[in-house]
């Protein structure tokens, strides 16, 4: 290590090592961490018992989601715009239109103009979970509209997509009641350009996604948690969702049929089972599936009455 | 820089999910929080985006051992930090996205060397905050968790050269800032 990178070390651990850490300290710390996983527990135990009265509002949401997949191959031309320069045109809700990850952040801009940004699994009731918002577009590529009245803020976002799936977005403006005055101290930070890429409908960039989380040494499944999360089937625009009540989702960005959704289940180590709820006799079971955090391997069982990807083995990518 | 570890094998290791994670959060909890702390220059948000990936290990349960959990939990916080300041971006509200640290005003007391090293190490903080996103993540990986090019680029999840390149170009551009602060 020479001079410089042992000044940088010192002065940055002096800052880290700087910040206070008392035995109250850490005993808080896990006290509120404590409270957090029974109430993360409690709100479990809640949205099951949502869901469980919810199968006839489900029912009709999958009907509107017909609706929206039917606006979707109204309004989507080509698929993406070729690379543009500063002075690029609007992005359209067309445009836009898809699932679109980043980091572990799913954002999807659907077409009747509504923006959700997500880093939970799909909710099979409500069709989206986490935070939604609405977008249009703007000279140079799309603004975002934030909260209404005194929270009000649009973000103008100046943003490209590239013919492979990938959209550079970097945000320009804020203006509204709502919106935050920019931090003093990192001027570079909000200028920062955030690189999404399409992952459904499927594109180059989405089919050969990176690995976004941890890898660990391969091991079978034994419970839903180590299943817990949204996963995309490599090489497609397949997205299967599993929260922790076990409820799963597999879907499609403007495919012709509605999300199937139904119950995930580990009867014994290296299987699982998806139930379909309208079709409970006929299970997709898979054997030997392996996980590896950020990858999941499930191969077909014999007899198996249906399967999710292909008719063989699967490999999954953890997306969130 | 952890406090204590539990060991595999160990009746702790062995022991219900609840225990486990009792023995993480208490080995690894000041060295992840100091981590945030540096990528953040917040000690709330530091602290919450902490209890986050615990809460994420708690639900991804089990990792296969303490390493490969501290790794998780390693990069849980760089990802979760990064995604932090994206959300207080994006949703506009609350505090500002990073806030003048606070170690000057702490410091109050300190000696007078004191003080001024204080002020050199937390502005030096505040420019690798302000640096390109993996330039602020390799910088704070090799100089402040002092992992090498290899365990580094392992955690990051990108090749050794990209460690290097962003290393150089981070190192270049935080002398040229000190010099301009001075």
């Amino acid at each position: 290590m020479n001079t410089p990178e042992r000044k940088v070390g010192d002065l940055l651990r002096a800052y880290g090592e700087g910040l206070e850490m008392t035995t109250q300290d850490i005993n808080r710390l896990e006290q509120e961490l404590e409270q957090k996983q029974a109430k993360e527990h409690g709100e479990r135990q809640e949205a099951r018992a949502r869901r469980r009265g919810r199968i006839f509002q489900g029912a009709v949401a999958a009907c509107a989601v017909t609706g929206v997949v039917l606006a979707v191959l109204a309004l989507r031309g080509d698929p993406v715009p070729p690379n543009v320069p500063a002075d690029a045109p609007a992005l359209t809700r067309a445009d836009l239109a898809g699932i679109w990850s980043y980091d572990s952040w799913l954002w999807t801009f659907h077409t009747d103009g509504t923006l959700t940004q997500t880093q939970a699994p799909y909710d099979p009731d409500t069709h989206y979970s986490g935070e939604a918002s609405a977008f249009g577009p703007a000279p140079g590529g799309f603004v975002e509209h934030q909260g209404t009245g005194a929270t009000a803020c649009d973000i103008t976002w100046a943003a490209t997509i590239l013919p492979e799936g990938r959209l550079r977005a970097t945000p320009t403006k804020e203006s509204g009641a709502g919106c935050e005055p920019s931090s003093p101290v990192d001027p570079g930070a909000p200028s920062e350009t955030l690189e999404f890429t399409r992952v459904s409908p499927v594109s180059v960039a989405g089919a050969n996604l990176a690995l976004l989380w941890p890898t660990v040494a391969p091991k079978p499944v034994r419970n839903l948690a180590s299943v817990h999360g949204t996963w995309l089937l490599r090489g497609t625009d397949t997205i299967l969702s599993i929260d922790d009540a076990g409820l799963y989702a597999v879907r499609t960005f403007g495919a012709l049929y509605q999300p199937e959704i139904g119950r995930a289940s580990v009867p014994g180590a290296g299987s699982l089972v998806f139930t379909p709820r309208d079709h409970p006799a006929c299970a997709a079971r898979y054997e030997t599936v392996t996980s590896r955090n950020s990858t999941m391997d499930a191969k077909v069982a014999t007899g198996s009455c249906k399967w999710l990807g292909s008719a063989t083995t699967d490999t999954w990518i953890r997306i969130n | 820089m952890a406090t204590g570890a539990i060991h595999m094998g160990s009746s702790e290791w062995q022991g219900t999910r609840e225990q486990v994670l009792t023995g993480l959060f208490r080995s690894h909890c000041v060295e992840l929080v100091r981590l945030a702390y540096c990528l953040l220059g917040d000690r709330e948000r530091a602290e919450e985006a902490v209890q986050d990936v615990y809460l994420s290990l708690f639900r991804h349960w089990p990792p296969r051992d303490e390493r490969s959990a501290l790794a998780y939990l390693r990069s849980g916080v760089i990802n979760r930090c990064r995604s932090d300041q994206r959300r207080i971006y994006s949703a506009r509200r609350g505090e500002p996205l990073l806030k003048i640290s606070a170690l000057g005003a702490q410091a109050g007391a300190d000696a007078a060397t004191d003080v001024l090293a204080r002020d050199e190490a937390s502005r030096l903080a505040e420019h690798v905050r302000s640096l390109p996103r993996r330039q602020r993540e390799v910088i704070t990986c090799r100089y402040y968790l002092q992992l090498s090019e290899r365990e580094t680029a392992e955690l990051l999840e990108i090749g050794i050269g990209s460690v290097k390149r962003h290393a150089h170009r981070g190192l270049a551009a935080l002398q040229a800032r000190l010099e301009e602060s001075r």
